[in-house]
């Protein structure tokens, strides 16, 4: 019984699935611009997610600028760096001093580069100095006060350079946030067009078949008879267009990490668990944007009462 | 056991359709029907009459529920057309075959594909569709054109293909209209005797046409005529030609 019941179910999916595919075929023009701007709208969303996971990655090196490093001179010897160490930490607002010899911020900068890491072993000396980490309280000092000590730090003998990455997280959020509003928009615009596109060119998939349509609730079809084909070609084309997204954006980032400097390169997300999820979210977001074209589509042509639902006058007003 | 029926038991039985006070006018002060009032048993066979423009069609298009009357009641089976709620006018068409004027053949469609349309909607399965679908074309001699598209057909082959459509499902109410107008004698004999073989199935046909020819080759046809918007029953004729219901 259960067989029976599966195979019956089964070979009505079939029945939809091939007037789904027809459908798609019946208008190719109308096809492949749903299947362009869907698989756009979905690079850009695609595109967002990239640009989160990258962000990702390098918050960890963000989160630190965001507290101090004070750069020595090559080989200066770690009694210098635990003085100016020791002194900065009888200072109030700060929580941590980190000294970092050169050994260790060479194995940090392999551990960062991850699967490029051979490139910093095969150089033969190591180029990195060693470093100081301050790290800020809770209760930070005022920023006035941060920038004086930090003044006098860079007085003290043997210091190169004193980074102070606040201030440049702070330009560089100041210079993202309109870029992030700007693609929130343009994202939200872009699924608004794909959806429309999907709403015409399901409507259009109507007048064309509207004379099968016609003889078909004659015959006696329910609305599902009619929707459930357009729904399935509506997941096969936003599906479609999820999985063209994902390969193009693939191409993009791999040309992408050759051009780009390696550090960078390095915190661009491309591994398998990436590619999994990108794709499943892509394929998600185009089946969701054209089943919603669809379903507004649908819902203008089945939204009579009585007797108008399944009768020919449904499909007089297109032309 | 409804084959076993008598004609006396059938007039007993609760009509399939009653129509009551019906009026439909498409152009203002021009009725087509005016205060129609009838009642059809199941089984029964009817042929209505009367010259084109009279309002045959729009009749047909009642009974299917495509077209809502002006003012009166159409029940089926006692429930009324008009106060169907959406979910049961599909269920209610899958009961009805009907075959139109124009026929409303898919074209690009092959027979077999337009013969099995009605099944389909209806979600029977493969096997079964392939059965019935082979067994009606097979009855109206259109075997040989399964898998021919609809558009490469002579006329009457076209005909055969919208006649095979209504019957194939064994609808309870089986609408005709000019269902013999393109077909020649020998088809209109396998025609006859297929629409006999359902009728003895329980099937009430109502067939529409200009002229009154066909009517001569069924046995116990009830006649009507449509004329200035009223349908009138006429007399049962004397001596059918043939007797298209076959003796059991």
């Amino acid at each position: 019984m259960k067989g029976m019941i599966a195979r019956m179910l089964l070979e009505r999916f079939t029945g939809y699935s091939k007037r789904a595919w027809e459908n798609t075929c019946r208008d190719p023009f109308g096809t492949s611009i749903t299947l362009v701007v869907l698989t756009v709208c979905l690079m850009l969303l695609g595109s967002s997610y990239m640009a989160f996971r990258t962000g990702r990655n390098l918050l960890p090196s963000w989160a630190m600028g965001r507290n101090a490093v004070v750069y020595f001179k090559s080989m200066t010897p770690a009694q210098d760096l635990e003085v100016l160490a020791k002194e900065l930490r009888q200072r109030q607002g700060i929580e941590q001093v980190i000294v970092v010899g050169s050994e260790e911020a060479k194995a940090r900068l392999e551990r960062q580069l991850g699967e490029w890491k051979d490139i910093v072993a095969s150089i033969p000396e190591n180029p990195l100095p060693p470093s100081l980490e301050i790290a800020w309280g809770a209760r930070s000092p005022a920023p006035g006060d941060v920038e004086a000590l930090l003044e006098k730090v860079r007085q003290f003998p043997k210091v190169e350079e004193v980074f102070h990455g606040k201030s440049w997280a702070d330009k560089l959020e100041f210079f993202l946030g309109p870029v992030r509003l700007l693609w929130q928009w343009g994202t939200g615009l872009m699924a608004l067009v794909a959806v429309l596109t999907v709403f015409n060119s399901t409507r259009l998939v109507l007048a064309i078949r509207r004379e099968e349509l016609e003889i078909c609730n004659i015959l006696g079809a329910t609305p599902f008879f009619t929707k459930a084909p357009l729904y399935i070609g509506s997941f096969l084309l936003g599906s479609t267009s999820g999985v063209l997204a994902t390969g193009l954006m693939a191409f993009v980032v791999y040309s992408l990490k050759k051009t780009l400097p390696i550090p960078m390169a390095a915190a661009l997300p491309w591994n398998g668990a990436d590619v999994v999820l990108l794709t499943m979210e892509l394929v998600c977001c185009g089946v969701g944007l054209s089943a919603l074209g669809s379903w507004l589509a649908l819902k203008r042509v089945f939204s009579g009462d009585g007797l108008r639902v399944a009768s020919v006058g449904d499909y007089a007003q297109y032309p | 056991m409804a084959s076993t029926i008598s004609l006396s038991d059938r007039r007993q039985a609760p009509p399939l359709i009653q129509c009551l006070s019906l009026f439909k006018s498409y152009v203002k002060g021009r009725d087509v029907l005016r205060d129609v009032s009838f009642e059809v048993n199941k089984r029964d066979f009817i042929f209505l009459t009367g010259p084109g423009g009279a309002g045959k069609t729009t009749f047909l298009k009642l009974l299917l529920g495509i077209e809502p009357p002006d003012r009166g009641h159409i029940l089926f089976e006692g429930q009324s057309l008009q106060r169907m709620s959406p979910k049961d006018i599909p269920p209610f068409r899958r009961r009805t075959g009907v075959v139109f004027q124009d026929l409303k053949l898919l074209a690009h469609r092959t027979v077999y594909e337009n013969v099995a349309l009605p099944l389909d909607i209806a979600g029977m399965s493969g096997a079964l569709v392939k059965n019935k679908v082979l067994n009606v074309l097979r009855l109206l001699g259109l075997d040989h054109k399964t898998g021919s598209k609809c558009d490469r057909l002579s006329t009457t082959e076209q005909q055969l293909t919208a006649i095979a459509r209504a019957v194939v499902n064994d609808p309870v109410l089986l609408l005709m209209d000019e269902p013999a107008g393109k077909i020649d004698e020998e088809t209109l004999c396998r025609v006859i005797e297929l629409i006999g073989s359902i009728q003895v199935r329980g099937t009430t046909v109502i067939v529409a046409s200009r002229e009154g020819g066909l009517r001569e080759h069924i046995h116990d046809a009830r006649s009507w005529t449509i004329r200035d918007g009223r349908v009138l029953e006429q007399e049962p004729l004397p001596q059918p030609k043939r007797r298209a219901v076959p003796k059991q």
